[in-house]
């Protein structure tokens, strides 16, 4: 009660709220804008949140992730296009349902699905990450490296059709990432006799560069049509609500899977919905009106995406360990602001903890009324040509990566990264491995000196300990699982 | 063998580099990737200095070794079957393929060339200056440039110096136009614009 209150303490300053309001406002209008992703916009406004109180700061980056769920299903339902990549199995039946002048109940039984879901995900915050954060008090160096091994092999493994190309990545990222003067000997790393990197590759350019900026270039590259018109037609708002009450099975399944998917590294949004959506279709009485403007497949879809947004911070919160880029960027912040995350965070910032709870439950309430009453007008931001946005977008990357030090030359690394993020997009390569690799390459590393250092280089202590044995063999399980998988995929 | 056989044989070769080239993108894409971090590796001893005393897992070169062995190993593992025909490609036909590739990206590169424009200008000219003349001719460039979006650009530009040099006071040099004007109208423009 006393956390609660503290919490409630932290939360209600005006700075807090505004961050939380703002940053749910973008993301809700960045999602209903196709083609503009909220990595993005995250990199763009990381810097800004520095100057932030942390509270605030994190807020403004998760109200823009959270809310950019919900706004993702306003493009999806009246134009087959998703306004973000995880909004794309609401098209299948979103937009039959408006094709049938069902688009109000359609984008209501969204935003309700996604309210329900994003209400069930900070729930599951709540109880879970205190939980993990004891568990992590009986972490030592060992386990901290075997844990940052597994979520990068996790996220490799993610990429199921790109698994290679996401570790070739990984590994850039974990040349990037020791790149620049090595402390422990005072001696340079791969910096070519260049002052600059002597640092290392900052992140926050790097980010804005691979998200932000090569999007930019994409938008600009544009040749067909890059704006729309939509018309929604009359119908009440709310009748998603009773919609929800008659699939309670979808709501409570997709929310679950979601909430688990959400702790594994590297899995989700997509994983969870595609779960979701396929055993929707699978208990369905009906499941050949799939894809055809059956109400349960956005339940399913909307739920589940909007049930990682808060347990996907579970990891970060208990371990320190970020399970995705978005949430890379978030412990970036928690670091400005001298607050490690992990079990030290639990028992020393207890107010935080309480008040980020709350901020997440008053971010989804705020995202959830807003596209409630603003969608009228929020359909029109479709018609902004993305050939303008991207234009808008480098600007605005400019403005990220140069505001966190002041240099230029960090705009010139966001532009050199802008360039790299380009080639990958073009060939279908994911650039997600590229920031864990620099975020937890460092993490591994360091703490597998530290390991080495206590057993004079024995790697045995990997395997005499409990946890670290059984996180490495959960490592070693999930690639055996992999490449057992391929075999045999290949030669059915 | 017949000069038809000889050019039958050379329009089969240059199918093949076709095939490599433009069937697979991913292929040019590792390959450079692969001699990269093999001119990397090679360089290693040069940019990490070795800790004669220490253990394996203390050495600074610890991580870019991981990133350049992970690196080397598997865009070797993407292109194993075709790397020796991708090095037997003739200089010409990948000079070909760079030239389509660098006109495919044109946009991509001219925004780079912009962008960079763009930045060295910001204080010659100002940031406000700057950014309207990058976001038009950007859209100029993508032919979207008619009033409604020439007005729409002004709007864009005029928000991004309200929030970022008004309301957030995002810190820049001063500026060399600014200079020429008299001293409080320069005072005010290096501040807001």
């Amino acid at each position: 009660m006393e956390n609660i209150l503290l919490g409630l303490n932290e939360v209600a300053t005006f700075n807090v709220l505004a961050a939380i309001v703002i940053g749910a406002l973008i993301g809700v209008t960045i999602g209903s804008i196709p083609g503009l992703e909220p990595a993005g916009v995250m990199a763009i406004l990381l810097p800004l949140s520095f100057t932030m109180a942390p509270l605030a700061g994190v807020m403004l980056l998760v109200g823009v992730y959270g809310g950019a769920w919900y706004g993702g299903a306003i493009p999806s339902i009246l134009m087959n296009t998703p306004g973000t990549p995880v909004a794309v199995l609401t098209t299948y039946d979103g937009y039959p349902m408006a094709q049938r002048g069902e688009g109000k109940r359609a984008l209501s039984i969204a935003y309700t699905s996604s309210f329900v879901g994003g209400m069930i995900s900070v729930t599951s915050l709540v109880l879970l990450a205190p939980v993990l954060a004891k568990i992590a008090q009986k972490f030592g160096s060992p386990e901290f490296a075997m844990l940052a091994l597994l979520g990068m092999i996790f996220v490799v493994l993610a990429h199921r059709k790109h698994v290679a190309a996401a570790i070739v990545m990984l590994g850039f990222g974990i040349l990037l990432g020791s790149i620049g003067l090595d402390r422990s000997f005072n001696t340079q790393v791969y910096t070519f006799g260049q002052p600059w990197l002597l640092g290392g590759i900052p992140l926050v350019p790097a980010v804005i560069g691979l998200f932000a900026m090569s999007q930019a270039f994409v938008l600009l590259s544009n040749k067909g049509r890059d704006s729309f018109r939509t018309k929604l037609d009359e119908g009440g708002y709310f009748s998603g609500v009773i919609e929800l009450c008659r699939h309670k099975m979808v709501v409570a399944r997709s929310a679950f899977l979601g909430v688990i998917m959400g702790l594994l590294p590297g899995v989700g949004e997509f994983g969870s919905q595609f779960f979701s959506y396929t055993l929707a279709q699978k208990f369905s009485k009906d499941p050949d009106s799939f894809g055809k403007g059956n109400p349960a497949g956005v339940i399913a879809s909307e739920t589940s995406n909007n049930a990682v947004t808060a347990s996907v911070m579970v990891p970060l919160l208990a371990f320190g360990i970020p399970t995705d880029a978005l949430m890379a960027m978030l412990l970036a912040v928690f670091m400005v602001h001298n607050y490690v995350p992990g079990p030290t965070l639990f028992a020393e910032r207890p107010e935080f903890i309480s008040g980020l709870y709350i901020s997440l439950f008053v971010m989804n309430i705020v995202a959830f009324f807003y596209l409630t009453f603003a969608t009228r007008w929020m359909v029109n931001l479709t018609r902004i040509s993305g050939r303008f946005i991207g234009a808008v977008i480098l600007v605005l990357g400019f403005v990220g990566s140069y505001s966190q030090s002041y240099r230029v030359s960090d705009a010139l690394i966001a532009l050199f990264f802008a360039g790299i993020g380009y080639v990958l997009r073009k060939n279908d390569i994911p650039a997600i491995p590229i920031v864990l690799g620099m975020v937890l390459g460092p993490v591994f590393l360091t703490r597998l000196k530290q390991s080495m250092g206590i057993s004079n280089g024995d790697l045995t202590l990997f395997v005499s300990r409990p946890i670290s044995l059984v996180l490495l063999s959960i490592t070693v399980l999930s690639i055996v699982v992999y490449v057992v998988g391929r075999m045999r995929a290949r030669n059915a | 063998m017949s000069i038809e056989e000889s050019e039958l044989a050379r329009s089969s070769c240059s199918d093949e580099s076709d095939d490599l080239l433009r069937g697979d993108k991913r292929y040019p894409f590792y390959t450079v990737l692969f001699f990269v971090c093999l001119v990397m590796l090679l360089l290693m001893p040069e940019q990490v200095e070795v800790m004669s005393d220490e253990g394996w897992y203390l050495q600074p070169a610890l991580g870019p070794l991981i990133g350049l062995v992970t690196m080397l190993l598997f865009s070797f593992v993407q292109i194993c079957g075709a790397l020796l025909r991708l090095v037997r490609i003739s200089p010409s036909v990948w000079l070909e393929y760079i030239y389509e590739v660098v006109s495919e990206s044109r946009v991509a590169i001219i925004t780079s060339i912009l962008f960079y424009v763009f930045l060295q200008s910001i204080d010659k000219i100002g940031f406000f200056l700057s950014t309207f003349l990058l976001i038009t001719t950007l859209i100029f460039l993508t032919r979207l440039l008619n009033r409604f979006w020439l007005l729409m650009a002004f709007m864009a530009t005029v928000l991004i110096m309200l929030i970022f040099r008004v309301a957030i006071g995002l810190w820049m040099d001063d500026v060399w136009l600014y200079e020429l004007l008299p001293n409080a109208v320069a005072d005010f423009c290096n501040m807001y614009l």
